[in-house]
């Protein structure tokens, strides 16, 4: 005769066994899949931290660049335990495409550059060289032009448009009255030399370049020109960076660039100081970047 | 090769070798200029593509890279670019296909290869750079170069060649002309010169070649003048000179050379060379060409030697060299000698009389026809043929009729006989054949009947027709003999038996019939013969009287020297020569030889010597014996005193005409001794009838005379009986002292005997007795010295 009792029994003692072996089967599954997380994770763990690209604005030959400029990036790759990649365009139009598209995690640009890419970009401040950028707009020794003024009619040679010198002495033909491409033609060249040895034969009444470059060059003392005009200092070119850059990279970035100039390193930053960047130290390059564009709407 | 030739081969050797060290240095040195090029080249372009690389891989610009690497398809030492970025992935490349990909690996395949650089800036890695250069313009450039080069080369080397072989031609032209005038002067033109203007080398040597030829003329005439003089003496000598030079060309000959030599070269001129002399002569030769060569050159070797030319000319050569390497040769004509001695050697081998090879070559040619039947395994016969009753024509008709009828046998039996066949005249009037190629015996009967029949028809001789029959004995090889000797004797006893047969019939060797007395038979018929062949002799004892001890006679002593079993005394053979009837001849011969003999004595002053002579009784069988001794004695001269026969007491038995015939001989004072008295019946009648003037005692006697009583008593006895009748004893056989001392003391008149003389030829008998006669201390004094 069938005992339920023992029926239940049986019963109960398969439930048991079944719990049992289900415990050991999710226990193994747990494991399982917890070795299988850890195998994952440490698969998709990156070999290697991807490089960030430093641009840098091409006012020179992008081999120089890349002589003057070796040695600081090596320092930012050493400095962020990341490498660092340097580099640059054969155009300032194009440099600036790439600021556009945000190609560069790192930018080292004159003020116009840095402005347009803090203000319109996600880059953030950096640093700035710690010294001044004077635009200088010299004529011939023996012109009959000797300020601003006398330019009415006259064409300048200017470096490329994109130049910080080209925006500054614009800037400061806007300033005199003189509608650049109107008032004064403008003829961009290609580099200083040309320009200086054309102001030098007549082809255009005058040449703007960096103040530095008379120095360099010997061209006001050997008598051969003259400056016409001096157009107020500026700061200089600058660092920013990519919001998408860690904050903590972004602080040991600017730490070493602030320490640069002491030397430490050969070609660009051994003897370039930094200073932070204040909000208001491109204030002036902002506003003379509005009457451009406002005179270039017009 | 001619100095023309070698002058342009030699140019052009050594300009080949100068363009071809020289286009290997240009080459080398160009292909390194070439190489040197496009290593700059590459070395510009990776410099340039690395540099223009590495500003865009800075800018991440790369339509202007690209636009160049476009450009260097132009380059054909360029076959790829690819650059790559820092991710290896593909930036810029001359196929557009690979733009993005990854760089692939780079592997060299045939002439093209891969170089690959890492691109760098000052900091970090940018990029790669990869290049595959092509080795096909340096290909094309070095097989440009080579061909180009090898072109010249062989531009340059015809150029050389012909302008070689014009230079040779130059240089050379007058050197032939040279070499035309000095292949004259070799050939005998002394008259040419040759005519080289300039004062070059060349000239020097024209000018030297004429003067050399005027010296050359000089010395030729002075040569000349010398050979002139040389000859002059040979002309003397009968032999013919010649002096042949070093070179072997004839210098002088003498007349006797030409002469002798004119019928095989009419033109034998100076400097013909010996080996055409030689030549000529081989041509001519008899005997092989190899028996004819000249001395060695480089020895002293004489070389001799005597030929017979097909002429039939002989000359004897004798060439030597000098120490100088001339060649002298004396040369005789010897042909009269030669022929001289080939007359000897004829007359040695053939008969005299009728010119048939005598025994010597018929010897010599059985020996061969021996030899060949052996070979051929056939059967010869070996035939004596002899004339019956030749002695009756030969004494009858006279020698001369005689040997006419031997010449027109010996033609007969050559007639008679086969080609192969062979006729000899052994002595007398003996022939002996050899018939050959006969396979049995049955061939032999119609070959020797025909032989007996060539002497039926009547031979015309001396005017008269004369007939003849011969005997004729075979023996045949092998049955009868293997051997010359063996048949000759075979066919002797064939003959013997055919003559006894009666004559005119052929008898072949029969040894059944002949078997036992064959060598009897053999020695009979070589005792019949051995008169005519000369092998009797004489020997003389001398007979002493022993009461003056004086040589009062010799007895002639007959001996057969053999030509096989050697010197056979008289005992030997008398009984067989008495048997056969052979003793009447033999005795016949004694008597003249001896009697001939005695005349040589008595012109030596011994004359006084008596002769005694044996008789057989056989002799006194024959009628015509006392006309046969008065032939003798008449033709010799024989004192007929002085002649003693001596008779054996066989002989005194037939009596009757024996009686008579001693009678008549003692009448005319031949004297008679009684042989071997004793021995035989001994009749006392026999002293009583018939005219004895001498009793010889036998040896047998005397032998014992000293030992045996009775001897000794008979010798005594002999000697009284003599003396009783008037008749004188001699003893024979005395070898002793005693002996001789007995037979003085029994009275006994002479004696003979080894003691006292042995038989010597009768030359040494006149020193013998001169020996006898010297005193006796004289002989003494001689045997000292």
């Amino acid at each position: 005769m069938w005992d339920l009792a023992t029926s239940m029994r049986k019963a109960s003692k398969r439930r048991q066994i079944g719990v049992r072996w289900t415990n050991i089967v999710v226990g193994f599954l747990f494991l399982g899949c917890a070795l299988a997380a850890h195998s994952t994770a440490a698969e998709t763990e990156p070999a290697f931290k991807p490089a960030y690209r430093l641009g840098v604005f091409p006012y020179m030959p992008a081999l120089t660049i890349d002589r003057l400029y070796g040695p600081l990036v090596e320092s930012m790759s050493l400095e962020l335990d990341r490498l660092v990649r340097l580099r640059t365009k054969s155009t300032f139009e194009n440099f600036e495409d790439a600021i556009a598209s945000e190609s560069y995690d790192i930018l080292f640009v004159h003020p116009f550059f840095y402005v347009d890419a803090v203000d319109h970009y996600g880059y953030l401040p950096l640093a700035r060289l710690d010294r001044p950028l004077n635009a200088v707009l010299v004529a011939a020794d023996n012109s009959e032009t000797r300020a601003l003024g006398h330019l009415q009619g006259q064409t300048i040679g200017l470096p490329p448009k994109l130049a910080a010198v080209s925006k500054l002495i614009k800037s400061a033909l806007v300033d005199e009255g003189l509608r650049p491409g109107l008032d004064v033609g403008i003829r961009h060249f290609r580099n200083k030399m040309s320009c200086l040895q054309a102001t030098r034969a007549g082809a255009v009444a005058a040449c703007g370049v960096p103040a530095f470059i008379l120095a360099e060059l010997d061209v006001i003392d050997d008598g051969s020109l003259q400056i016409i005009y001096q157009a107020p200092p500026a700061n200089h070119f600058a660092f920013a960076i990519h919001s998408r850059v860690p904050a903590d990279e972004r602080a040991l970035l600017q730490r070493l660039i602030l320490s640069l100039g002491d030397g430490s390193i050969e070609g660009f930053g051994g003897k370039e100081r930094f200073v932070q960047i204040d909000e208001q130290d491109y204030a002036d390059i902002r506003e003379t970047t509005t009457t451009l564009k406002t005179l270039a709407q017009r | 090769m001619s100095l023309r030739s070698r002058i342009a081969v030699t140019i052009s050797v050594l300009e080949m070798a100068l363009i071809a060290a020289v286009l290997t240095i240009t080459l080398n040195h160009s292909m390194e200029g070439v190489e040197g090029q496009i290593s700059s080249s590459q070395k510009v372009t990776i410099d340039l593509l690395g540099d223009l690389s590495k500003a865009a891989l800075i800018t991440e610009e790369f339509d202007e890279l690209q636009t160049f690497i476009n450009g260097t398809e132009r380059d054909p030492n360029i076959q790829t670019v690819m650059i790559g970025d820092v991710d290896d992935r593909v930036i810029a490349a001359t196929n557009n296909d690979m733009l993005g990909a990854v760089m692939p690996d780079l592997e060299d395949s045939g002439d093209r290869y891969w170089r690959r650089i890492d691109i760098r800036g000052v900091h970090s890695e940018l990029g790669s750079l990869a290049i595959e250069f092509s080795q096909a313009p340096l290909r094309e450039a070095y097989q440009y170069t080579l061909k180009i080069g090898v072109m010249i080369a062989i531009i340059g080397t015809v150029v050389i060649a012909l302008a070689g072989w014009l230079m040779g031609h130059v240089l050379t032209r007058r050197l032939w002309s040279l070499a035309v005038a000095a292949d004259k002067v070799a050939c005998g033109e002394n008259d040419i010169r040759v005519f080289l203007p300039g004062c070059d080398e060349v000239a020097r040597v024209g000018r030297a070649f004429n003067s050399m030829v005027d010296r050359l003329d000089e010395n030729m005439s002075a040569l000349q003048a010398s050979r002139d003089r040389l000859i002059k003496p040979t002309e003397a000598i009968s032999e013919g000179f010649a002096l042949w030079g070093m070179d072997d060309r004839l210098v002088l000959c003498n007349g006797q050379f030409r002469k002798i030599f004119g019928s095989i070269e009419p033109d034998i001129e100076i400097g013909m060379h010996h080996e055409r002399f030689s030549t000529l002569i081989h041509e001519r030769l008899v005997v092989r060409k190899e028996e004819f060569e000249p001395p060695n050159n480089h020895q002293d070797v004489v070389r001799a030697r005597e030929i017979e030319l097909a002429s039939g000319r002989w000359i004897s050569l004798c060439e030597f060299r000098t120490p100088d390497g001339e060649l002298v040769g004396i040369y005789t004509d010897i042909s009269a000698r030669k022929a001289t001695e080939e007359t000897i050697r004829y007359q040695a081998t053939h008969d005299a009389l009728t010119g048939l090879p005598n025994r010597a070559l018929f010897g010599q040619q059985l020996e061969g026809a021996l030899s060949e039947a052996t070979i051929s395994d056939k059967q010869l016969a070996v035939a004596f043929v002899d004339l019956d009753r030749f002695k009756l024509v030969n004494d009858g008709l006279g020698h001369k009729v005689g040997d006419d009828l031997l010449v027109a046998v010996a033609k007969r039996l050559q007639t008679s006989i086969g080609t192969e066949d062979v006729v000899a005249r052994m002595g007398g009037d003996e022939f002996i054949l050899i018939l050959r190629g006969l396979t049995g015996i049955e061939e032999l009967q119609p070959r020797v009947a025909q032989i007996l029949e060539a002497m039926r028809p009547a031979f015309p001789v001396g005017g008269q027709e004369l007939h003849v029959t011969a005997s004729v004995g075979v023996s045949l090889f092998p049955n009868d003999g293997e051997n010359p000797d063996q048949l000759l004797k075979a066919a002797d006893v064939a003959l013997y038996r055919a003559k006894s047969g009666g004559r005119d019939r052929w008898q072949l060797m029969n040894r059944a019939v002949d078997g036992a007395a064959f060598e009897q038979i053999v020695l009979e018929s070589q005792l019949r013969r051995a008169i005519d062949l000369g092998q009797f002799a004489l020997m003389y004892q001398p007979q002493v009287n022993l009461r003056t001890g004086d040589v009062i006679g010799v007895e002639a002593l007959v001996r057969w020297h053999h030509p096989e079993w050697g010197v056979m005394p008289p005992e030997q053979f008398i009984p067989l020569a008495e048997e056969t009837g052979l003793i009447y001849d033999l005795g016949l011969w004694i008597l003249r030889a001896a009697c001939e003999q005695h005349r040589v004595w008595r012109e030596a002053g011994l004359g006084h010597l008596r002769l005694a002579v044996n008789m057989s009784p056989y002799q006194l069988k024959r009628g015509n014996l006392e006309k046969d001794f008065h032939h003798i004695l008449n033709e010799t001269g024989m004192a007929l005193d002085r002649l003693e026969v001596e008779l054996t007491e066989t002989a005194l038995m037939q009596e009757g005409e024996t009686t008579n015939l001693l009678q008549r001989l003692a009448s005319v004072g031949i004297s008679v001794a009684l042989d071997d008295f004793g021995t035989g019946y001994s009749s006392l009648s026999y002293l009583r009838r018939f005219p004895i003037d001498r009793i010889k005692i036998d040896r047998s006697f005397v032998r014992d005379i000293s030992g045996s009583q009775s001897d000794g008593a008979l010798a005594r006895a002999v000697v009284m009986l003599a003396h009783g009748l008037n008749v004188g004893v001699i003893a024979e056989g005395v070898e002793t002292a005693a002996q001789l001392s007995l037979l003085r003391h029994f009275g006994c008149d002479e004696a003979q005997g080894f003691l006292l003389g042995e038989p010597v030829p009768g030359n040494d008998l006149p020193s013998m007795i001169e020996e006898r006669n010297r005193p006796p201390l004289e002989r003494v004094a001689l045997a000292a010295v």
